[in-house]
């Protein structure tokens, strides 16, 4: 019979995890780690729950910064009207996750940490160019969220380490941003190919002058379409534009067929929204071209 | 023997169990506290089955360790009524025919419950939303949201 | 009618929504056992040893048991002789992933799953066979040793190349359908008991008592009457109930450790060890003239069965029988054939051979449409069936033919629909498409009696006793409501006792949407014999004939002469004081006649339901997906006994055909099942469901029906597949003829239009 630490504060935390190391696991909402152990993928002699630790229940706006605490779960962004002004495209990603049931429970962290293939918050993040930051007994060290993934399943997270802030910049006026995601049904789904884009104006030289595209699903861990960013920044906003960087970003995954499709139709699939993405973002900002 | 003590409300009563500290919620409430309303029809958060009330919100209970009960409030179908009295909810799926097989209905309930908790007044589409996690094979959702619907009415 | 016909709530509805309803599961005895079971993880080998003696020793394990073990025989088969040829426990072979080899019962799950990795197996690995054409071959491996074809149904009727060559358009085609999964939320589950005596109590979800008594018995080596049947709560079948599942082993496991023993499947056990859908392979052709007459009908059914036959033959046989579609053909000539091969066993599932063949035969009439320039339903109005017609089983059908109502009814509908043509995404286009069914009600020419026994009792309330299974399709109710109109009582005072083998004999499984039109049957026949009995005395008390009495307001009266009545508590009081008891027993089976083995001619169902499913569907030309925007059913059920129960049905079957147009299939690969887990196997939630759904009941009253009704399990999902098919077709343009008609698929069937 394993041991259950309901942690109270971070430094008993960081004392399980040391303890156990790799035999350790930290759990908040539990709805990825409970399946893993269920399912005989992880075996865990210690379980190191964070959710009494109410400080890391947040999310905070200041000055364009939005902080996210590691316990915020996905109902909390969906809701959340400062993530829904500033960061609309990650309201979108929460609200596709799963179902109602599991929002209320899982964390945005929870699902950077675990680094599931299909996650959909990771990519919003990325695209937000959000940053963690990462805690230990011995200190903290910032890192990228599109940085933390480092394979299928896995983060560059030591044993004794903790994500307790996701932080990033809400989307300026100029900024606009969208997540879509293609499933074969509309809830409890996992995704089939999903993106989320970040695009900035230059409202007076009507180019893109920045672009963060992130895709999801098809590539063991979330993917910057760099090569469809360039072929956006510094261009002109117009349909040809859009569909030069989203044909670019095709080029750039390497979808396997699966049981969520063909690669052939992934391709195709990445292709039409990372297009969609962009056009939505830019409606966002009420681009009328 | 391992097992920790826990303290927790269910349905408005003070519960103190012994529980496996790797045990999920809905082990401890059919196994446990007897209270069998609750359904398992998967084990892997895929049904819905296993939806009860905890601290509010609709959470699967197959997914919850029994741990993070602990001090919390938790609610089933079997709260749902009061001294013989049905809940609103309740009479409205037997009046709209909303049950059939009733495997999913327990699951239903408090997911409509946790939605009308928060929001009294829902439109449709919010009650099909709220009941988007709990997998229904024989109904096709119709009647379920009708009487959540008449339920709204009638409790507001 | 006081109560039949009237909107009535469900008599078990209480006990539901309180969560009070006992499921297998919830179910708990003093000394409880719990059992797990060892299933092969290769599709085909010998079995050349099995090594318990591990697993004995394990602390907390109290049986292992294995093939020689079980005390009679180790054969189960839902048809019967000759299709008895699934073993409860492997002994020479292992035919699939998850055929049974070893049950293990011991104090706790755990413990019994740690006992199965104790248990060694060694196999000779065989060289398998998954594709059912393949199988077919002469030098394909065989499955069984009688060969690869289980089973062979032909339909000749008048003479098919003459028929083609006076046809003015021919059209050709090839569908395929995939395993599906009934995934009823509840996983199956039971418990077995042995007594003092040796005798065995079963209590387990399940959709035929009856035959989980005699199998068992069997199994065991027990005569029937030392064996029980109690059915749980059932949180659905949909046709995946009726075959055994945990039944014989807890039986086996009981009888030998002398406790309780409770086996319950996880979800992935169910999916896997649990019959599938018979995957189709229908290549069809059509003859017809330039007026849209049809003139001929050539198919060619492939169903996969499987390891064992289960229900395979008879789902071919359904099959060819309404290969046709509902309209009058009069040349005909179809072929089936239910194939072995080491995939997952397949057998009934909602719709039983119809879902597939409908899916091809109203393909083939819209594209006949679309040739003649003629309109989808105009087409099908024309050629279908009526009172007077022919089926392609050379049956005359006197009455109850609703078809070309709910087509009315739905060409009605479409033309209003067709004023909307908006669209919700920049990429989409809009479609209307229309599926059209029959169903034939009860077993294909074979024998399904139901029984039923009634109690008319001191003070006028009912108890009704039966075998037949509540699956969560409203039987209980249905019962309730025929019994209070036969005897003229408040609903409230009916009581149902069902799915017992205990109380009542024989009754047939719950299945071939059968039930309302023979157990209902049986019922009023019950029912009618204790009212008899209470007439008889009361007639010759008042000295009129019996003839004359009715019931009206729960009492007996005289017909013209209203001052003469008598409660009928009254009159069951005046019966007990002679010693007259008021009961009534009824039993049931339909008048049909098995099928011609050369032709397939015969009258195989006494009545046939009819429908019309309406769809309109957005399609994303980008993407492929579909978003179903409208639904309606049309269905003729001849009596809706409980309207809101069949409303119930149907918007639920409208799900399931929903679910099955565009996202359920069961991968196997290399027999081995890819989507195991409800997070792979799709079923729609209620995101996926429209807001706009209606259902229309049409009532064409079948005279041998209990107040006139047919059925609606399996009417109410079969044709809604083909209407969403074709409105997708109609959106876009991409026919899909390999189901389901994902995203992914329509894409495909986009990219390869000629335009």
């Amino acid at each position: 019979m394993g041991k259950y630490i309901l942690a109270q504060t971070l430094e008993e935390a960081f004392d399980a995890l040391t303890k156990y190391r790799d035999k350790a696991r930290v759990i908040s909402g539990g709805t990825d780690l409970l399946l893993l152990i269920k399912g005989g993928k992880v075996k865990v002699d210690c379980i190191v729950d964070i959710t009494n630790i109410t400080d890391l229940n947040y999310i905070d706006y200041d000055n364009g910064l939005i902080r996210l605490g590691a316990l915020v779960t996905h109902s909390e962004v969906e809701d959340s009207s400062i993530i829904k002004e500033k960061a609309v495209l990650l309201a979108e990603a929460s609200r596709a996750v799963g179902s109602p049931q599991i929002r209320n429970r899982g964390t945005v962290v929870g699902n950077v940490a675990n680094a599931s293939r299909a996650a959909d918050t990771p990519l919003a993040l990325i695209a937000l160019d959000a940053k963690a930051k990462v805690v230990s007994k011995k200190g903290q060290r910032i890192e990228r969220v599109e940085d933390l993934f480092v394979g299928l399943g896995k983060t560059n997270l030591k044993n004794e380490e903790l994500i307790t802030e996701l932080y990033f910049r809400g989307l300026k006026p100029e900024q606009g941003g969208s997540f879509v995601k293609l499933a074969k049904r509309r809830a409890l789904a996992i995704a089939g190919v999903n993106v989320a884009t970040v695009i900035t104006v230059d409202r007076e030289r009507s180019v893109f002058s920045n672009a963060r595209i992130a895709v999801g699903c098809i590539v063991p861990k979330p993917q910057r379409a760099k090569r469809a960013e360039e072929a956006l920044i510094g261009y002109p906003i117009s349909d040809e534009s859009i569909r030069n960087a989203s044909q670019e970003a095709a080029g750039e995954v390497s979808p396997r067929t699966g049981i969520h499709g063909s690669a052939e139709y992934k391709r195709e699939m990445t292709k039409v929204l990372v297009a969609r993405t962009i056009k939505n973002a830019l409606e966002w900002i009420k681009w009328e071209g | 023997m391992g097992k920790i003590r826990i303290r927790f409300r269910v349905n408005g009563q003070d519960a103190e169990l012994a529980v496996d500290p790797m045990a999920t919620l809905l082990e401890v409430l059919r196994r446990q506290l007897g209270l069998t309303g609750t359904k398992k029809g998967c084990d892997a958060g895929d049904c819905g089955a296993c939806t009860v009330i905890m601290d509010g919100k609709a959470i699967l209970s197959c997914l919850t360790p029994a741990m993070q009960a602990a001090g919390r409030e938790i609610i089933t179908v079997e709260g749902l009524s009061c001294n013989g009295e049905l809940h609103p909810l309740q009479k409205a799926f037997i009046e709209c025919g909303a049950v059939q097989c009733g495997f999913c209905t327990p699951g239903m309930l408090l997911s409509a419950k946790a939605l009308l908790d928060q929001n009294p007044n829902p439109t449709r589409e919010e009650v099909r939303m709220a009941i988007s996690g709990n997998l229904c094979r024989c109904t096709g959702y119709k009647k379920v949201i009708d009487a959540v619907m008449l339920a709204s009415e009638r409790i507001g | 009618m006081h109560v039949v016909g009237k909107r009535i709530e469900r008599v078990d509805a209480l006990k539901k929504v309180m969560g009070k309803a006992l499921f297998a599961d919830d179910l708990r005895f003093e000394g409880m056992l719990y059992a797990k079971v060892l299933r092969s993880p290769v599709s085909y080998a010998k079995i050349k040893k099995v090594d318990a003696s591990l697993a004995k020793e394990l602390k907390g394990v109290r049986a292992v048991l294995t093939a020689r073990d079980i005390p009679g025989e180790n054969r189960i088969g839902i048809l019967g002789d000759p299709f008895r040829d699934q073993p409860v426990l492997a002994d020479e072979k292992v035919r699939y992933i998850g055929d049974p080899i070893a049950i293990v019962a011991a104090d706790s799950a755990k413990i019994a799953e740690e006992a199965l990795n104790l248990i060694k197996v060694e196999y000779g690995e065989l060289r398998p066979v998954f594709d059912p054409v393949e199988a077919m071959r002469q030098d394909a491996p065989r499955v069984h040793e009688k060969g690869n074809l289980a089973s062979l149904r032909k339909i000749r009727r008048g003479d098919v190349k003459e028929g083609f060559a006076r046809s003015d358009v021919i059209i050709e085609g090839t569908y395929k359908t995939p395993f599906q999964e009934h995934a009823y939320l509840e996983p199956e589950a039971g418990i077995g008991k042995v007594d003092e005596n040796g005798d065995i109590t079963v209590w387990a979800c399940t959709q035929f008592p009856s035959n989980v008594k005699k199998e068992v018995a069997k199994v065991l080596g027990l005569s029937l009457s030392k064996v029980r049947v109690i059915q749980t709560v059932t949180g659905g079948g949909f046709g995946g109930k009726l075959d055994i599942s945990v039944h014989c082993h807890i039986a086996l496991l009981a009888s030998k450790t002398g406790k309780p023993v409770k086996l319950v499947y996880t979800r992935p056990e169910s999916i896997m060890a649990s019959t599938k859908r018979h995957p189709f392979i229908v290549k069809y052709k059509t003859g017809a003239t330039k007026d849209g007459k049809l003139l001929a009908v050539e198919a060619e059914i492939i169903g996969d069965t499987g390891a064992y036959a289960s229900y395979g033959p008879a789902v071919l046989t359904r099959a060819a029988v309404h290969a046709t579609g509902p309209y009058s053909v009069p040349n005909v000539k179809v072929d089936a054939y239910a194939v072995y091969t080491n995939n997952s066993i397949c057998g009934a599932m909602r719709g039983f051979g119809v879902t597939q063949v409908a899916i091809a035969h109203e393909a083939q009439m819209d594209k006949l449409a679309e040739r003649l320039g003629m309109d989808p339903i105009e087409i099908r109005l024309n050629n279908a069936l009526d009172v007077g017609s022919r089926t392609a089983t050379g049956q005359l059908l006197s009455h109850s033919v609703g078809i070309k109502e709910t087509l009315q009814q739905a060409h009605k509908a479409a033309s209003e629909w067709k004023q909307d043509i908006s669209r919700t995404v920049p990429t989409g286009r809009r479609g209307i498409g229309v599926g059209a069914m029959w169903y034939g009600i009860g077993n294909t020419g074979h024998p399904n009696p139901a029984s039923v026994f009634l109690d008319l009792q001191d003070d006028g309330s009912i108890t009704v006793l039966s075998a037949c299974a509540e699956i969560g399709q409203g039987l209980d109710t249905v019962l309730a409501q025929i019994a209070a109109e036969e005897l003229g009582t408040n609903i409230k005072d009916v009581k149902v006792i069902s799915g017992d083998t205990g109380v009542a004999p024989e009754c047939r499984g719950s299945s071939a949407s059968g039930q309302t039109y023979i157990a209902g049957n049986a019922l009023r026949q019950a029912a009618i014999q204790a009212r008899e009995t209470l007439f008889q005395q009361v007639a010759a008390d008042l000295k009129v004939k019996p003839e004359d009495l009715y019931l009206d307001n729960q009492a007996i009266c005289v017909s013209g002469d209203s001052e003469r009545r008598i409660s009928v508590v009254e009159a069951i009081k005046r019966c007990r004081s002679l010693g007259i008891l008021t009961l009534g027993s009824g039993w049931s089976n339909p008048d049909t006649t098995p099928l011609e083995p050369e032709t397939g001619q015969g009258n195989p169902y006494v009545t046939y339901s009819f429908a019309t499913h309406l769809a309109q569907v957005e399609v994303d030309a980008e993407t492929g997906e579909s978003r179903i925007l409208k639904l309606a059913a049309f269905n003729d059920v001849g009596k809706a006994i409980n309207p809101i129960g069949v409303e119930a049905q149907l918007e639920g079957g409208l799900s399931m055909g929903l679910g099955q147009a565009l996202m359920e299939e069961l991968l196997i690969e290399k027999g081995a099942i890819k989507t195991p887990t409800l997070a792979q196997y799709l079923i729609p939630t209620s995101l996926d469901m429209p807001e706009d759904m209606s259902v229309s009941i049409v009532e064409e009253a079948e005279p041998s029906g209990p107040f006139g009704a047919k059925g609606v399990g399996e009417p109410a999902s079969i044709p809604t597949t083909p209407a969403i098919l074709s409105a997708i077709y109609d959106a876009v343009g991409a026919r899909v003829t390999k189901l389901p008609a994902t995203s992914e698929r329509v894409f495909q069937a986009l990219r390869r239009r000629p335009y």
